[in-house]
């Protein structure tokens, strides 16, 4: 079934075509890698399905619904989280209290009930717990009640994975998480996503430059070059594809 | 390392020494009145400064004015260089109630609340469009033009012009209000009682009574800013303060909490404005000029943005440090003679130095000091395993 549908997107931002009519789609509980070389517009395709950019032409649809017409502070409410290249965390806030936040859409206390103490007890304690879980799950407890500043940045990486999981996505995109990871963290980061996914049944739609990584947990793999979709299919197909050799993996062998 | 003598948060040790700083705390606000009710004036390398009751009532005033910008300008992030404006129309909502419809002080906050709510929500519209310097702007002209509305011809009759209100009520302390005869227990006291005069004149009773009113409203609404602050709405407005790309991507509404920022931060400007009402019994159009919106940014800084402490060391640095720096008349051990408006230029000084030396002012640096001699180690939540 498909989960995600990308429909004939073309995103203009001036006189820069930032993606041409780019058109696929992500079957629920599969993993899809989106590559392309630098400039080519994945992460364009992620602002646009989490509404941070419009796109002049056509459609998404998130199990059918049309992602277009909701705002952006909607999406985590459908069921999609997100990661970010360049991290989207709060300095201002500890790293526990910035994966509760992922649970906002979740949660309901308002102002009016939070002065009185009208219930915000119990919410706030079981949204601690959420979060600690998340915690637990991707061995950060040990910075929990640091500040989400001053950490490595693939911990911080990390704290951005908790974060979108305890959202509870149906679908969540990955904007290059292998990013300032050893080789062989980069291997252990391939196993936890495929646990995560498996655990928590989430499609997962993955933003790499990290090749081998992609490759090797990806059930279909859609290659952009300059904002439009040049080739589609399994790992295999693509490598073999005559125009992604030439337009992308050709320069890096 | 530093965890190593820290007591762990919610333990029984960690509630004891809570429960003794507040009584601690409940002492020094309860005892402080009656010390300075014959205001206490010291002399300090030949410059007599005056630490009066009267300046402390005004700077709890100012303490909630400041806790209410800190909710729109320190938590989420929205600079507004008219909080003055907000504070002004309560003090002025509250005069006209008074004095027109015989309403009691406290009474009023029932229409000033949810008016100055309203009021902040309308005013957060443009923030929506607009951030940072330019936001500050267009606040700023708020702020600059509230005293030429207080004197438009059209409603001049009612909130007097530039003469102001007087306002027509006296905060009498109710008969059964005991601060004489505790005076005179506290005078009775050896030692220390000889600081506590031998029981209050009618004024300084007064004066006693008002500040022990401004004390439980400020206290109810930092108790109520606190509750809103340290949960979900909380997090939402830091985090729109310091990413709101992730914010809105974590399904925070970011049109809805910074209208509400607003909101909530012109209702608890509202209040002060009321506060101030009380304390002087006078409004004027000129005193919610924008040289109050700019003092009430300074302390928000000096004492700390984002920080609820940070409010109570704010108010009592813009209220008493232009007062001790103009009563500092000659340069402090020598005879010269200092002239000119150097108070203003003391507290300009002052919020440099904060700015270098602890950008998160105040409250930072007590924060500091706190994790250094007292650490608390916080804890996971009570259901997990690890």
């Amino acid at each position: 079934m498909v989960l995600l549908d990308v429909t004939g997107v073309t995103v203009r931002f001036g006189g820069v075509t930032a993606l041409r009519d780019l058109s696929f789609t992500v079957d629920e509980g599969s993993i899809c890698g989106l590559i392309g070389p630098n400039g080519a517009g994945k992460t364009t395709l992620f602002n646009v399905v989490s509404r941070v950019y419009d796109a002049q032409e056509g459609a998404v649809a998130f199990e059918g619904a049309d992602l277009l017409a909701r705002p952006a502070h909607a999406i985590s409410g459908l069921g999609i989280g997100r990661t970010f290249q360049n991290l989207a965390l709060w300095p201002g806030m500890t790293v526990m209290q910035n994966v509760m936040v992922g649970a906002h859409h979740r949660s309901s206390i308002g102002a009016l009930r939070a002065a009185l103490r009208w219930g915000s007890g119990r919410e706030e304690a079981s949204l601690a717990q959420t979060a600690w879980d998340a915690l637990e799950e991707l061995s950060l407890t040990d910075v929990a009640f640091h500040p989400a500043a001053g950490l490595p940045f693939g911990t911080l990486k990390r704290v951005e994975l908790a974060r979108a999981l305890v959202s509870r996505p149906r679908l969540l995109m990955l904007d290059e998480p292998a990013t300032g990871l050893t080789q062989t963290e980069v291997g252990e980061l391939a196993d936890l996503l495929v646990a995560l996914a498996q655990r928590h049944s989430l499609t997962l739609l993955l933003v790499e430059h990290h090749m081998g990584m992609v490759m090797g947990v990806s059930d279909k793999v859609v290659v952009l070059d300059f904002g439009a979709k040049i080739a589609e299919g399994s790992p295999a197909e693509v490598q073999n594809d005559p125009a992604v050799v030439e337009a992308y993996l050709g320069a890096e062998q | 390392m530093r965890a190593m003598g820290a007591v762990a948060a919610g333990s029984r040790q960690h509630r004891r020494r809570q429960i003794i700083g507040w009584v601690l705390f409940a002492l020094v606000v309860a005892l402080i009145p009656f010390l300075i009710a014959e205001t206490y004036s010291p002399t300090i390398f030949g410059n007599r400064y005056t630490f009066g009751l009267g300046n402390l009532s005004q700077a709890i005033a100012l303490m909630v004015a400041i806790l209410g910008l800190n909710i729109a300008t320190g938590y989420s992030g929205q600079l507004s260089l008219g909080h003055s404006f907000f504070v002004g129309s309560g003090a002025y909502l509250t005069a006209v109630l008074v004095n027109e419809f015989h309403w009691s002080y406290l009474s009023t906050l029932g229409v000033v609340v949810p008016g100055l709510f309203v009021f902040g929500v309308l005013f957060g519209i443009p923030a929506l469009r607009i951030q940072g310097l330019y936001l500050g702007l267009l606040t700023f002209a708020v702020a600059a033009v509230f005293p030429s509305i207080i004197r438009l011809d059209e409603i001049k009759d009612r909130t007097g012009g530039s003469n102001g209100l007087l306002i027509e009520s006296d905060l009498e302390p109710p008969t059964w209000a005991p601060l004489d005869t505790v005076t005179g227990w506290l005078h009775a006291i050896p030692g220390v009682g000889s600081r506590v005069p031998d029981g209050l004149t009618g004024r300084q009773e007064e004066a006693v009574y008002k500040y022990f009113l401004l004390v439980i409203v400020a206290l109810v609404c930092f108790w109520l800013v606190r509750n809103i602050l340290a949960g979900r709405v909380g997090r939402a407005l830091v985090a729109i303060r310091d990413n709101q790309l992730g914010a809105a991507a974590n399904g925070v509404n970011l049109a809805a909490y910074k209208t509400l920022s607003f909101g909530i931060s012109a209702a608890v400007g509202g209040v002060a404005g009321t506060m101030l009402a009380m304390h002087s019994g006078f409004v004027g159009p000129d005193e919610f000029g924008f040289s109050m919106a700019i003092l009430l940014i300074v302390g928000l800084i000096v004492g700390g943005a984002g920080t609820l402490h940070g409010a109570v060391v704010g108010g009592l640095a813009i209220q008493f440090v232009p007062v001790w720096s103009s009563q500092t008349q000659t340069l402090p051990g020598t005879d010269v003679a200092l002239e000119g408006p150097y108070g203003t230029a003391i507290l300009g000084g002052l919020l440099i130095a904060i700015i270098f030396a602890l950008p998160g002012g105040a409250a930072q640096g007590f924060r500091r000091i706190k994790s250094q001699l007292m650490p608390v180690a916080p804890q996971p939540p009570t259901g997990s395993t690890g």
